[in-house]
């Protein structure tokens, strides 16, 4: 488990950066939207009140990070590999689907997301590619009459 | 004898809808899909819904609907599926299978711990079917009386239960809660017309989408905690039919835990927050307790299959019972299932039962419909499911990670749901790192519109007093309720630390 001694990084920061946000969003609703007013209640009240109810639980988890620490759940070591490997293979797919078309599209994608596992198989990229876009193809576009074009832009 | 002919009734509005051929094929693609991705380890019945809730929107309302249920079912089974074979819990609410079934299949028995699986998940979910079929009329009967505060703080009750109600810190539990809460109140005020949290952004005014929330936060997020793990055992064990039939004892041990487990997950499965295998440890437990011999639990008993596999079944049917009467989720499963009703339409609430009797009939009649498929694709197919047990991992996530790209695209053909599904998906990773559960952020999200407006229109109702919501008797309840569980729950986790 984590350092019993010192506080709990993942959870001061866990707090901290809950209570930011439940910060942020009392003071933005409470300043562009109206608070209402005896039963007829605005859009601003709702939100207003979950960003300070939202700072406080912040401030309490953030503030338990001091008290010795048993967890039941051992969060997983941060492995930046995959996680950069799959976000920007999404991000390719989101740039290229309505420009490039479906099949391009899911070879980047399949060409990214490989990167998070090592050894990189070129053979087997290539052919998996290929039939994650032929399978793809064939359930969305045949199957469910999406409107998607194979290769080409579309949409837009 | 009246209360008879009603069921009956009833029962056969259901038959009647739920036999079309056309509702049978989406019950069976729904079973099937659900076990397909059921049994791949990591993969939920929560992802696999996710996964295929695009797909409904392009199916009739019953249709979609049954289809999801029939999602849900297999990928509950294939989950235990894949407990039982690898040792390595399909997702959290099958680990319970692994005590005793992973043993098993080291024994040898694998194939019949699998079987007697099925005949309890058959029997617990055929308990909690027709337990739903008796109690839902009443309780859409109550509900009808219920005014919006009652709504209010029930829906409160069941947020702070699926809050509060984890493994980890309640506290954090109810955080992210808020954190859903919130998130739902972006887009356009039902009320007062209002763009809320857009930015300016146009694709913003209909509100963050659910598919894209759902599918970032458990599925991307779980592809990427689970990428460059260790690989997987393999399966060598061969699972002809007759490598599957249970003995004589085996039988005998099994009968009693499948009644009490049926007994104690319906119970259970009704009441908020209690999913996520917490019923099934407990009838584990249970079962452990009262057998003649104990020690053999945790090394190959089957009764440690039977009794959390039936109760498991048996709470699956009966959370349907708020979720469909009152369209109150005990859980983020349910919740979805809700959404997707709204999704296609219809308003959840006590008034379905009654607009919609064939939707309403025909889904309950169609997840017994469901069930007697998986025991029909289970005990004769068992072959093909080990066999894709053994998909290893790297030619497996690339397609996933496609399909929800492609799942959230086709959901308004927008590229931005694919933007936000990467938004979400990274926020998913994050919330892993730092212990903080996705379910009760998207309980809560899934629930914040209908709350607020429970919650506008009580006050209004009351004319802006607040303390409507303790002089109804039944909104008092229910909250008197959610404090209790709230401070229970934070005072035995505190204690746990102490310690």
């Amino acid at each position: 488990m984590n350092s019993e001694s010192r506080a709990d990084l993942r959870d001061l920061a866990a707090g901290a950066l809950l209570s930011a946000f439940g910060v942020f969003v009392a003071f933005y609703a409470s300043r562009n939207y109206e608070w209402g007013e005896g039963g007829q209640l605005g859009p601003g009240f709702f939100p207003t009140m979950l960003g300070v109810v939202l700072a406080i639980l912040g401030v309490v988890i953030a503030l338990f990070s001091f008290s010795k620490v048993a967890h039941e759940l051992t969060p997983p070591p941060l492995r930046l590999r995959p996680f950069l490997a799959i976000s920007c293979a999404i991000a390719i797919f989101a740039l290229s689907l309505e420009r490039l078309g479906l099949f391009p599209a899911t070879a980047l994608l399949t060409a990214i997301a490989v990167l998070a596992e090592r050894p990189y198989n070129i053979r087997r990229t290539l052919l998996l590619a290929g039939s994650l876009a032929l399978l793809s193809w064939l359930i969305f576009a045949k199957g469910l009459d999406m409107q998607l074009s194979a290769f080409g832009g579309f949409g837009g | 004898m009246e209360f008879l002919t009603t069921l009956l009734g009833n029962v056969s509005i259901g038959l009647h809808e739920a036999l079309t051929l056309t509702n049978l094929w989406y019950c069976f693609v729904g079973v099937f899909l659900g076990c397909l991705v059921g049994v791949l380890p990591g993969l939920g019945s929560l992802i696999a819904i996710s996964l295929l809730l695009p797909i409904t929107f392009h199916l009739p309302p019953t249709g979609a609907l049954i289809m999801l249920a029939g999602v849900y079912f297999g990928a509950d089974y294939g989950g235990g599926t894949c407990s039982i074979l690898l040792g390595v819990p399909g997702h959290p609410a099958a680990a319970v299978d692994v005590l005793d079934g992973y043993p098993m299949t080291k024994q040898g028995r694998g194939g019949i711990a699998l079987f007697m699986k099925c005949i309890a998940s058959f029997w617990g979910s055929t308990v909690g079917i027709l337990l739903l079929m008796c109690v839902a009329p009443i309780l859409a009967e109550a509900g009808l009386k219920f005014g919006p505060a009652d709504y209010c703080a029930l829906m409160f009750l069941g947020l702070m239960a699926a809050s509060t109600v984890g493994k980890g810190s309640p506290i954090k539990g109810v955080a992210m809660m808020i954190v859903g809460l919130i998130l739902a109140t972006v887009g356009t005020d039902v009320n007062s017309g209002v763009q809320r949290f857009t930015f300016d952004l146009q694709d913003l005014s209909d509100g963050i989408g659910l598919i894209p929330i759902a599918m970032g936060l458990f599925a991307v997020a779980e592809v990427v905690t689970s990428t460059g793990k260790a690989g997987i055992s393999a399966v060598t064990q061969k699972f002809r039919l007759r490598d599957q039939l249970p003995t004589k004892e085996d039988w005998k041990r099994s009968f009693g835990p499948m009644l009490r487990g049926a007994g104690l997950g319906s119970f259970f499965g009704a009441l908020p927050g209690t999913s996520g295998g917490m019923a099934t440890f407990i009838s584990y437990a249970i079962e452990k307790r009262i057998s003649r011999h104990p020690e053999e639990f945790g090394k190959g008993a089957i009764e440690g299959i039977a009794a959390p596999e039936s109760c498991n079944n048996a709470g699956v049917g009966t959370a349907f019972i708020p979720t469909l009467t009152l369209g109150i989720p005990g859980d983020a499963i349910m919740a979805l299932i809700l959404a997707a009703l709204v999704i296609h339409g219809i308003q959840p609430g006590p008034q379905v039962m009654t607009s919609h009797p064939e939707l309403f009939w025909g889904l309950i009649v169609s997840f017994w419909i469901g069930n007697l498929i998986l025991v029909a694709l289970n005990i004769p197919l068992l072959g093909m499911w080990v066999r894709l047990l053994q998909i290893p991992y790297p030619l497996l996530y690339p397609g996933i990670v496609l399909f929800t790209c492609i799942g959230v695209y086709s959901t308004h053909n927008n590229a931005f749901d694919i933007y936000s599904l990467l938004f979400f998906g990274m926020a998913g990773y994050a919330m892993v790192l730092l212990r903080l559960e996705a379910v009760p952020l998207l309980l809560g999200y899934i629930l914040g519109q209908p709350f607020e407006e429970y919650f506008r229109r009580a006050l209004l109702l009351s004319r802006g007093d607040f303390t409507v919501f303790l002089t109804e008797p039944i909104a008092a309840t229910a909250l008197a309720f959610a404090v209790s569980l709230m401070s229970w729950s934070v005072i035995s986790f505190v204690r746990r630390r102490a310690k």
